[in-house]
């Protein structure tokens, strides 16, 4: 829905842009739960409990990144650059994090799945113990399931049952999201602090390059870019 | 990480992994396993501790060896990282004693073929340990951290973030499984990014082009592709081991007096006196060249031209008798070949103009055929297009050089006299060059006929 004025439609965009924020801090925290999951696996705290958390919270994992992502597609690809260069901006440096959040969720589901066949749970054979590892409890006390934020969820689209189905989805929607949109990921520069490192500006690189500039750059400098 | 680049990109394939981990399960056993322990941690207990003593005990009697091969493999699971110790955790070998303690790791730190330890998770790490204390992060780690914060800088938010929500859920656990997981994700970090002055022990060299994993299913298309390969390496030209073997015989017996290792070197090796003289007396434009390095020019001809001294003398040698537009070339070429790429083009029109365009100013003199060859291949310049050409005018460099330089009285005066040395001396006379084995012709391989054989 579109406003009558450009006031309302900053607005607007600036509301987009927090809710946008909202999602991506929960699939942030959602990464770092997951996580504490997988830790578990194979160990001594493992279990039918910690496999069953674990296809759970994978499958909402999917959720959250899915919305999230439509979510950024919708507001980055309108028509037009209406859009504040302030707000792009942000939009931006959320969608950068949402990749990187999402390479770290689409790594642990990968070793989860690996780590499950390793060590199969329901039928374990007679052979196959479970590695003492001290740890007797998985996951954080009080596990809740956090529901994802309004908008996000309502966006998901129809989720494929299996883990690694899941892992091969997210993975070809992660290599569209590099690749598709164009999002120039170094740009971005840190607005956090760290040791050593003066306070940074506020804004990203003046002059940003098109995508297409960056195709025909070297693939040692795109690997550079791209790769953790 | 997700974008998959042309090259190499597979880690190769990590076998000895699957048999520790095999091992390793089975010491998980209850009845034929490792003897667990509770590990005393303040007023916690964490279980499955244990000692040293019971891991090789355990590993001498389960895979019948000795002590001391028992000791070398229990090395090699703590080193790398299945099991890491309580006490000294930086320290990765197997103790055998009754009082040092271990754990098993998670599988999740396990390290695999499949998944290598990223810069952001380490980032994670380092960043998640300096939220929980500032400062406590080590030389190497400060140093690790700063190198990744301008390495990975547009992630940085993301790190940070990512390193406070883990830093608040690893809160949210047990003690005891809090303490053990901070243990585990320590000593994965000890084993993959080893701190300075330790074997990285993961280390495998470069990653492969081909996935070693992968499943090559049989299809015309890649039976055809074998086939090309196979008959490629057919038809590469091959010496027989012997000639090649003589070859490094003959080879190694000439340079032998002029190797500082085998031979030592005057005045002194630098390394064992910290007297650099010697680099001093060697360096590449020196104005004397020492009386070895001279005897070494006449070896064959590619030693002289590597030596950019001999090039010197060689060029004003041509300079004398002939006019040094061929040495010109040759260096124009190598410019070429080696140089800045994206001035392929202008180079090679300079080139074109300065030695090779008629009535030019340095002309050199090459055949009509590879002229045409060359000219033609100046349309499309690209760093090889003036290789024939070069390898003509060596081949004419090298047949004149020895005979010519004999004779001219243009031998440069060798030598510092600590130099001298009491090594072969060489005749100057009998210039014969020979042929550096290998160098231009594959096969059958000449005689050499050399001025100082020792």
């Amino acid at each position: 829905m579109r406003g009558a004025g450009p006031g309302e439609r900053a607005r607007e965009a600036r509301e987009a842009v927090a809710e946008c924020r909202a999602a991506y801090e929960a699939l942030n925290r959602f990464t770092a739960s997951y996580r504490q999951l997988v830790l578990g696996v194979g160990s001594s705290a493992d279990g039918r409990r910690l496999r069953r958390a674990l296809e759970d919270s994978g499958r909402r994992g999917f959720e959250l990144s899915l919305g999230l992502r439509n979510q950024l597609l919708a507001e980055l690809t309108e028509p037009g650059g209406r859009q504040e260069e302030e707000v792009k901006m942000e939009l931006e440096r959320i969608w950068v994090l949402c990749l990187s959040a999402l390479e770290i969720f689409l790594q642990d589901l990968g070793r989860a799945h690996d780590l499950s066949q390793l060590f199969p749970l329901p039928s374990l054979a007679p052979e196959t113990q479970l590695v003492n590892t001290g740890v007797t409890s998985f996951g954080p006390k009080g596990w809740s399931l956090r529901r994802p934020s309004g908008k996000a969820s309502e966006r998901a689209r129809e989720l494929p049952e299996e883990l690694a189905q899941w892992g091969q989805r997210l993975e070809e929607m992660l290599v569209e999201m590099e690749t598709k949109v164009n999002v120039p990921v170094w740009s971005v520069e840190a607005t956090v602090d760290s040791p050593g490192a003066e306070e940074p500006s506020l804004e990203g690189s003046a002059g940003r390059s098109p995508r297409g500039c960056c195709a025909r750059a070297p693939l040692r400098l795109q690997s550079h870019c791209i790769v953790a | 990480m997700t974008i998959k680049h042309q090259g190499q990109q597979y880690r190769p394939r990590m076998a000895f992994l699957r048999k520790i981990e095999d091992l390793v399960k089975e010491m998980q056993n209850p009845e034929t396993g490792i003897r667990m322990q509770s590990q005393r941690v303040m007023i916690t207990n964490i279980p499955h501790a244990m000692t040293g003593n019971d891991i090789l005990q355990w590993i001498a009697q389960r895979l019948w060896i000795g002590n001391i091969e028992a000791q070398n493999l229990g090395n090699f699971i703590v080193k790398y990282g299945y099991i890491y110790p309580l006490q000294d955790p930086k320290n990765l070998i197997l103790k055998p004693e009754s009082n040092s303690l271990y754990r098993f790791q998670t599988p999740y730190f396990w390290p695999t073929q499949q998944w290598s330890a990223e810069d952001t998770d380490y980032a994670i790490y380092l960043a998640k340990r300096n939220i929980k204390k500032r400062g406590i992060l080590e030389e190497y780690e400060k140093e690790n951290y700063s190198f990744l914060n301008k390495k990975i800088n547009h992630k940085w938010d993301f790190v940070i973030m990512q390193a406070k929500e883990q830093y608040k859920t690893g809160k949210e656990r047990k003690k005891a499984d809090r303490y053990a997981l901070d243990c585990q994700e320590k000593a994965y970090w000890l084993v993959h990014r080893c701190p300075p002055g330790t074997d990285n022990v993961l280390d495998y060299g470069l990653n492969r082009v081909t996935n070693p994993n992968e499943d090559k299913k049989i299809t015309i298309a890649l039976v055809r592709k074998e086939n090309m390969y196979y008959q490629q390496a057919l038809m590469r030209s091959t010496v027989k081991s012997s000639v090649s073997l003589g070859g490094i015989v003959k080879y190694s017996e000439q340079f032998s007096s002029n190797d500082p290792i085998m031979s030592g070197c005057l005045p002194s090796n630098p390394w064992i006196t910290d007297d650099t003289q010697f680099w001093e007396l060697n360096a590449k434009l020196v104005e004397i060249p020492t009386k070895m390095r001279v005897e070494r020019w006449a070896f064959n001809f590619s030693e002289l031209i590597r030596d950019p001294k001999g090039r010197q003398s060689f060029q004003f040698f041509l300079k004398k008798e002939f006019s040094g537009e061929n040495l010109g070339f040759w260096e124009a070429c190598e410019d070429l070949k080696y140089g800045d790429q994206s001035k392929v083009k202008e180079k090679a029109q300079e080139i074109y103009k300065l030695f090779l365009a008629p009535g030019a100013r340095r002309w050199i003199n090459i055949d009509g055929k590879t002229m045409d060859i060359t000219v033609k291949g100046l349309k499309h310049p690209h760093r090889y297009v003036l290789d024939a050409a070069q390898t003509h005018i060596y081949m004419l460099m090298k047949k004149q050089s020895p005979i010519q330089e004999a004779s001219s009285p243009v031998q440069p005066k060798p030598c510092h006299p600590s130099a001298a040395g009491g090594r072969g001396q060489s005749s100057r006379s009998s210039q014969h060059g020979g042929h550096h084995p290998g160098h231009e012709q594959t096969g059958s391989e000449e005689p050499t006929q050399k001025g100082n054989s020792s």
